[in-house]
């Protein structure tokens, strides 16, 4: 019974397992073949898109003026402001000049009868002394009151003269002449026989001491020694003394100065290279004009301007106002060896005409003309040296505010772009695979300055071939400016290329300040900023199979 | 029919030692071979057994490239469908291939009773897998700009993975009978590890902006290695025979140390229904041996370009040519990464976790026959970390101690569905045991490729994302005693309606039962 039922099973079984074996047999005899080559043809589309950041940059305004070679000093004040300066010399003068000093004084000694014959009893070495004193006046126009002056070069010459048979010694000195602190002494001797002697003291680093009197008055006392030879001395012969001042250069004077002393000044300053201004281009806003004066001398002076012009050509343009009549008094020095220091500054303002209108007729001088005038002192205690100088420089300084509008860049690109692009068919892979090139500007402008830029596609002789597109960044107002621009270049627009001539592309960019048009004055700040992407998308229309 | 046996036997030896356990599911369902417990910890053999290099398991997938789909047959010559390659690029692009090999395997009862079975097996180990970003496969179809409305574009690399694990365990486990309805098992796996290599972390991608167009290189990651970097330092060294020489003395030792387990319970709900559980915890392995890793912090890179500010910071000086600057500005670009983030390397030891486990399934006994003989279908889930859920139906045929096979259809780790089968057979002392899983292995393509007159040829499935199989032969304990005659209870009465027809076989229906039958299998006393 179990035999039977064993056989049963395997009978129901056998079915079964005939059945999986037959699926596997032909489920494993499924084959299939194939046969690839490098003509085995591709179906399906391949439009990959690819997007690459290519280029990023930021620049202040400060930077990008720092790497411009330009003639030009900038200056940055703590706001940002920007300003170009160009500096020139106008004048250096010595106002006040110390002449050199020429004086002399002669004093004789004529013996008369009694004398004579009181000499001519005398024995042999008996001697008589004799004191008297002199005065030599010296005059300094330059100074109303003198308090003292400086020597330096130059003699003071001392001389005797007489044909008496006597010897002569005679001891001088002169109280308001100092030198190394001491009044000055004098020996001087001369002998019978010798008709005269000279003697000579150098004036270097001597002074003169004034009394606070219009000149100085030299007081000299004399002790002269009269010695007998026991020859007989006639009636009426003389001994005469001469003190000379032959050119001796005053160096410093002190004291109180003339105040009609006047200097008469004529400056012609070179200006900076404005002569290629457009003011149809440019507009400066603020320019100015800063006048810096130095006074080295103890003495307020007065710059008296008669004439202050730019010149343009033989064209001159007077500048008149409040603010050339306000130019301020120039201040002494407090010091000998100080400099004082005097700055005015001439802008629109109390300018007729305006600054900024002379500016656009672009100048190319500047005349100064007037005097310089020692300014009246209640007091003394003013002082000029030799060394001592008035100098006047100067600047043009113009801060970067102001509107420009249609200031254009071009340049051309030379590129054989219709060759190019036929020899770029180059299957399987070429740029017709591509359908289109994009370049995107993401700008974020900080600088109030807009840009206009287009391209146009040119053949070889420069004729223009088609228009390319367009590219507009706004400037900065109160807040800056973004804006993302695409330059696309497009399959159709490639392939009207191709068949062109093109043989470049001319680049035109287009530069105006915000709002310009309406005259909008804008400031540029060095740190105004604009930070600039370009990034590229490559849409791609593969052919699988070119 | 000897003959048939002994080359069966030799292929199935022969296939044993190309691959890793657990791939093929009908194993599950063939209780005649002790591989069934790789599956069922909780089920009993028939016999006590011992193998010697004899078991053996395999698995691969591709769910990279199948180029027979993206061919379309047509005359002279097919045609290469560009659209096709772009949609089997989506998704997962892995490629994985795991084997496994059985140095020693042994199970006994403990007991004439046998109540409780143990088990002794040492198996060794590899496991590969190669992962590729399915954005980086289909960048060359879409670019890195197809926005598509989103306000940006990812190319996402982190599902690249790369890994390669060699390990060996040393397993003992215990199956025990509770009473007539309940059983239970448990393992406990000794690891020891010898090679490894991983992407542990990957945070890599590339995104691009759809406004500005800018690229954000987003970085950082981990990879760790054991074992790898002596290999590779003797390959580089032209050394590579000395380490070969010296590899049987690597593998027998027992530097990178772990511990796995396996727990189950089966629960006979009635005498045809049956379910079990079984989990199974792959285990940790810390590796100490030869390590070299390195670690980038994460970090998010934006390129932008050149940079223009500073009249091009260099790149742009003495550049002969526009590929000169591209050059100097990506050094630039990769030294500053570089500067800020650094590769870090180490040879501190670490820890890697095998992928837990879970097996849950059900079979209910169609038929069942005084000789041993049955019918069963069954269905069962399988969840392992990291992977979808995979689950199985399968129809089991038992004849008697003759032969097993179970037929079985379902989806493992969300791939394809697939076919498998298995079968057991006893001959003689031995018990030889195969199983297969992935149907669609039998559909091949072959492709021949001429270009400058050179000819590659090669043949693979046409497309099977799933592939295992499975073979063993083990020498079956006391396969000599005899059996003795079968007790059967008393029948219920003949059951002869149209609902169950009587086909020579003993049914018992489960719902028409009275009360519990005892049912002896062949082998039981």
């Amino acid at each position: 019974m179990q035999k039977l039922h064993m056989n049963q099973k395997k009978s129901a079984l056998r079915p079964l397992m005939a059945l999986l074996l037959a699926a596997f047999l032909i489920g494993g005899c499924t084959k299939r073949e194939f046969n690839l080559t490098e003509d085995t043809t591709l179906t399906g589309t391949l439009d990959p898109v690819f997007a690459v950041p290519l280029v990023h940059g930021a620049w202040s305004f400060g930077e990008v003026m720092d790497a411009v070679e330009i003639p030009v000093t900038l200056e940055t004040d703590a706001s940002g402001e920007i300003t170009a300066i160009f500096p020139f010399d106008a004048f250096e003068t010595s106002p006040i000049p110390l002449e050199p000093l020429s004086e002399s004084v002669a004093t004789n000694l004529v013996l008369n009868e009694e004398q004579a014959l009181a000499l001519s009893l005398m024995p042999a070495g008996e001697e008589i002394d004799l004191d008297f004193s002199s005065a030599l006046e010296l005059s300094m126009p330059e100074l109303a009151e003198v308090d003292s002056v400086w020597l330096g070069g130059g003699a003071l010459s001392i001389s005797l003269q007489s044909a008496l048979p006597l010897n002569f010694t005679a001891l001088a000195e002169c109280e308001n002449l100092v030198i190394d602190g001491q009044p000055l002494t004098v020996d001087l001797g001369l002998l019978a026989g010798s008709s005269a002697t000279e003697f000579f003291v150098p004036m270097s680093g001597a002074t003169l001491m004034g009394i606070g009197t219009e000149g100085v008055t030299l007081s000299w006392t004399w002790n002269v020694v009269l010695a007998s030879t026991g020859q007989s001395v006639d009636p009426g012969e003389a001994l005469s003394i001469q003190t000379t001042f032959e050119e001796v250069a005053v160096t410093g004077a002190f004291g109180k100065f003339s105040s009609e002393l006047s200097h008469p000044i004529e400056a012609r300053m070179a200006m900076p290279e404005l002569t290629s201004w457009n003011p149809a281009l440019f507009y400066l806003s603020a320019p100015r004009l800063v006048m810096e004066i130095k006074n080295s001398f103890g003495v307020d002076l007065g710059l008296n301007i008669t004439e202050l012009a730019l010149l343009s050509g033989d064209e001159a343009t007077l500048l008149q106002g409040p603010a050339i009549d306000g130019f301020p008094d120039l201040a002494g020095a407090s010091a000998v060896g100080d400099t004082a220091l005097t700055m005015h500054v001439l802008d629109n303002a109390g300018m007729d005409p305006d600054l900024s209108d002379v500016m656009n007729a672009a100048p190319d001088r500047l005349l100064l003309t007037g005097t310089i005038d020692v300014l009246p002192s209640s007091a003394n205690g003013q002082f000029a040296t030799s060394s001592d100088v008035l100098s006047c420089t100067g600047a043009l300084e113009v801060p970067l505010a102001g509107w420009a509008q249609g200031v254009t860049w071009k340049d051309t690109i030379d590129s054989p772009i219709s060759q190019e692009l036929q020899a770029g068919v180059a299957p399987p892979l070429d740029w017709m695979d591509v359908a289109s090139l994009t370049l995107r500007f993401i700008v974020d402008n900080g600088w109030p300055m807009e840009l206009n830029g287009s391209v146009t596609f040119i053949n070889a002789e420069g004729d223009s071939l088609l228009a390319g597109p367009g590219l507009w960044i706004p400037g900065a107002s109160d807040a800056p400016a973004a804006a993302t621009v695409d330059y696309t270049l497009d399959r159709p627009l490639a392939l009207e290329l191709m068949e062109m001539e093109c043989a470049g592309v001319a680049v035109a960019w287009t530069l105006a300040t915000t709002d310009a048009d309406a005259g909008q004055s804008v400031q540029v700040y060095a740190q105004d900023a604009m930070s600039m992407r370009i990034a590229a998308k490559v849409e791609c229309q593969i052919d699988p199979t070119p | 029919m000897s003959t048939l046996r002994v080359l069966f036997t030799a292929f199935s030896l022969l296939f044993a030692c190309v691959t890793s356990a657990q791939w093929v599911p009908s194993a599950a369902f063939n209780s005649m071979a002790p591989q069934h417990r790789d599956w069922r910890i909780t089920g009993q053999p028939d016999h006590g057994y011992f193998s010697l290099l004899s078991n053996g398991s395999s698995m691969a997938s591709n769910t990279l490239a199948h180029p027979a789909t993206w061919l379309v047959p047509s005359t002279p010559a097919p045609q290469v469908d560009l659209n096709a390659i772009f949609d089997d690029f989506a998704g997962d692009n892995e490629v994985e291939g795991n084997a496994s090999l059985t140095w020693f395997n042994a199970g006994f009862y403990l007991s004439q009773n046998k109540k409780t079975f143990v088990d002794f097996a040492a198996t060794e180990h590899v496991q590969t897998r190669l992962g590729l970003p399915s954005d980086l496969l289909q960048l060359p179809f879409t670019g890195n700009a197809m926005f598509g409305g989103s306000t940006s574009a990812t190319i996402d690399l982190a599902p690249l993975d790369v890994s390669f694990l060699h390990y060996r365990s040393f397993s003992a486990g215990i199956q025990r009978t509770l009473g007539e309805r309940l059983s239970v098992g448990a393992r406990l796996s000794r690891l020891h590890g010898y090679h490894h290599l991983a992407i542990e972390e990957n945070q890599w991608g590339l995104t691009t902006d759809a406004n500005v167009w800018t690229w954000n290189l987003e970085g950082g990651g981990r990879i760790v290695s054991s074992g790898m970097n002596a290999m590779y330092q003797a390959q580089a060294a032209g050394q590579l025979d000395s380490l070969i020489q010296a590899l049987p003395q690597q593998l027998i030792s027992s530097n990178n140390k772990g511990w796995g387990a396996e727990a189950g319970i089966e629960i006979d709900w009635t005498e045809r229904w049956s379910t079990w559980f079984q989990c199974t915890q792959g285990g940790t392995i810390r590796w100490t041996n030869d390590v070299l890793s390195y670690e980038v912090d994460s970090f998010d890179w934006e390129l932008n370009g050149f940079d223009a500010t500073n009249g091009g910071n260099s790149w742009i000086d003495g550049a002969a040519a526009l590929s000169d600057s591209v050059e100097r500005w990506a050094e630039q670009e990769l030294a500053a990464i570089e500067a800020f983030h650094a590769t870090a390397e180490s040879n501190a030891a670490y820890e890697t976790k095998l992928p837990n486990r879970f097996v849950a399934g059900a079979e209910y006994t169609v038929l069942r026959s005084e000789g041993g003989s049955q019918v069963s279908l069954g269905g069962m889930i399988e969840r392992v970390s990291q992977r979808p859920m995979s689950w199985n139906l399968g129809i089991n045929a038992r004849i008697g101690n003759g032969l097993q096979s179970t037929l079985t259809y379902g989806n493992r780790f969300g791939l394809v569905s697939t076919a498998g089968v298995s079968v057991a057979m006893p001959l003689g002392p031995l018990l030889v045991f195969a199983a297969a899983e992935g149907h669609q292995a039998l559909d091949w393509s072959h492709f021949t490729v001429a270009y400058d007159d050179q000819y590659t040829k090669w043949s693979m499935p046409t497309e099977a994302p799933y592939v295992a199989a499975q073979a063993g032969v083990v020498w079956r304990l006391k396969w000599r005693k005899p059996k003795k005659e079968p007790v059967v209870e008393p029948l219920a009465p003949f059951q002869n309606s149209t609902r169950s027809p009587a086909l020579g076989f003993d049914v018992q229906l489960e719902d028409e039962a009275f009360e519990a039958l005892p049912c002896t299998l062949p082998g039981e006393h």
